[in-house]
């Protein structure tokens, strides 16, 4: 029952996976999804995006926004590993799904484990992040 | 007992580490492209970096979680797409104002008005085209090139050309235009 679901789903006009459109947008012929953009236009119009996207020419080193992030990201990496350490992988998922909502429920938390200086440098460094 | 939680203390440090280098590694080489990616949905660079550091931070997240991505590029564009139109839905039903919130009855009627008329004339536009026409024109409108247009409907740039002027002369007829107001039109 459910392999003729999935046949039946296939014969459907489902959109593309991202993967596709990506390997399109690289100048991959794939007639089957050539078919599929003619006719659709979200996915075309994502498609084209990504193309767009890819062929640009800026340098990243010209784009200081990006170091600005790459080091924000890095932060929040590091806040992502300790959290997990102490207090699991899920309590990290939801601080990395939203840190700051979160900041002032888990501050006590990391007092508990790591002592008021280390939770308050921890907190700190996450709020950081956020601004 | 206490072994096994250095054990495991050790695993995760290993995948984490693993996990931030491969991320600093496709950010390196790719965030411009992403970066782009994420301004052509939005058009604001800021909204577009958060996502961007949002889209890293989960596949990190992913990573360190034991996950096998095989596709990272591609996965980075899915939850990029997703992210971003989650905010824009939030946004919208954030800043949505009842008719009693507003308290500016002649706006909100200028507003409504202008709003039907909009409707009315992308009404127009669907009857009055063709699909294919109706494709280069929206495609048109959203920015992109005719060779890009091109591309996507695997015809030559010269038939978008061809298919948007078309497309142009029949919304003049469509609108009621004299032939010299619409000739400003420019696409």
């Amino acid at each position: 029952m459910r392999r003729l679901l999935r046949i039946i789903n296939r014969l459907r006009a489902v959109h593309p996976p991202m993967e596709d459109l990506v390997e399109w947008a690289d100048g991959a012929a794939q007639p089957a999804l050539g078919h599929h953009l003619e006719a659709c236009t979200t996915c075309r119009s994502q498609a084209l995006h990504i193309r767009r996207a890819s062929q640009t020419l800026e340098a990243a080193a010209d784009l200081p926004a990006l170091a600005v992030t790459l080091e924000r990201l890095q932060t929040r990496m590091q806040a992502w590993h300790t959290v997990e350490l102490y207090f699991g992988r899920k309590a990290a998922g939801r601080l990395a799904a939203n840190s700051a909502g979160n900041l002032h429920v888990i501050q006590p938390m990391f007092r508990a484990f790591l002592g008021a200086a280390a939770a308050d440098a921890l907190a700190k460094q996450i709020a950081a992040v956020e601004c | 007992m206490t072994r096994l939680c250095a054990q495991d203390h050790q695993r995760a440090a290993r995948n984490a580490e693993r996990a931030r280098r491969e991320v600093s590694s496709l950010y390196l080489e790719r965030a411009v492209e992403f970066r782009n990616y994420a301004i052509s949905l939005v058009h604001d660079e800021e909204v577009a970096m958060d996502a961007l550091q949002e889209a890293f931070l989960r596949y990190f997240a992913a990573l360190s979680e034991g996950a096998c991505i095989h596709a990272p590029r591609a996965w980075i564009y899915r939850v990029l797409h997703n992210y971003l139109t989650d905010r824009q839905k939030e946004y919208r039903v954030r800043h949505e104002t009842s008719i009693e919130q507003l308290g500016v009855p002649f706006r909100c009627n200028e507003d409504m008005e202008s709003q039907c008329q909009q409707h009315e004339l992308l009404g127009l536009v669907r009857k009055t085209l063709t699909a294919r026409e109706y494709a280069c024109f929206r495609l048109r409108s959203d920015g992109f090139r005719y060779e890009e247009i091109a591309a996507a409907l695997s015809v030559r740039s010269g038939t978008v050309g061809a298919m948007m002027s078309r497309a142009i002369r029949k919304m003049r007829v469509a609108l009621g235009l004299v032939e010299g107001d619409a000739s400003c039109v420019d696409f």
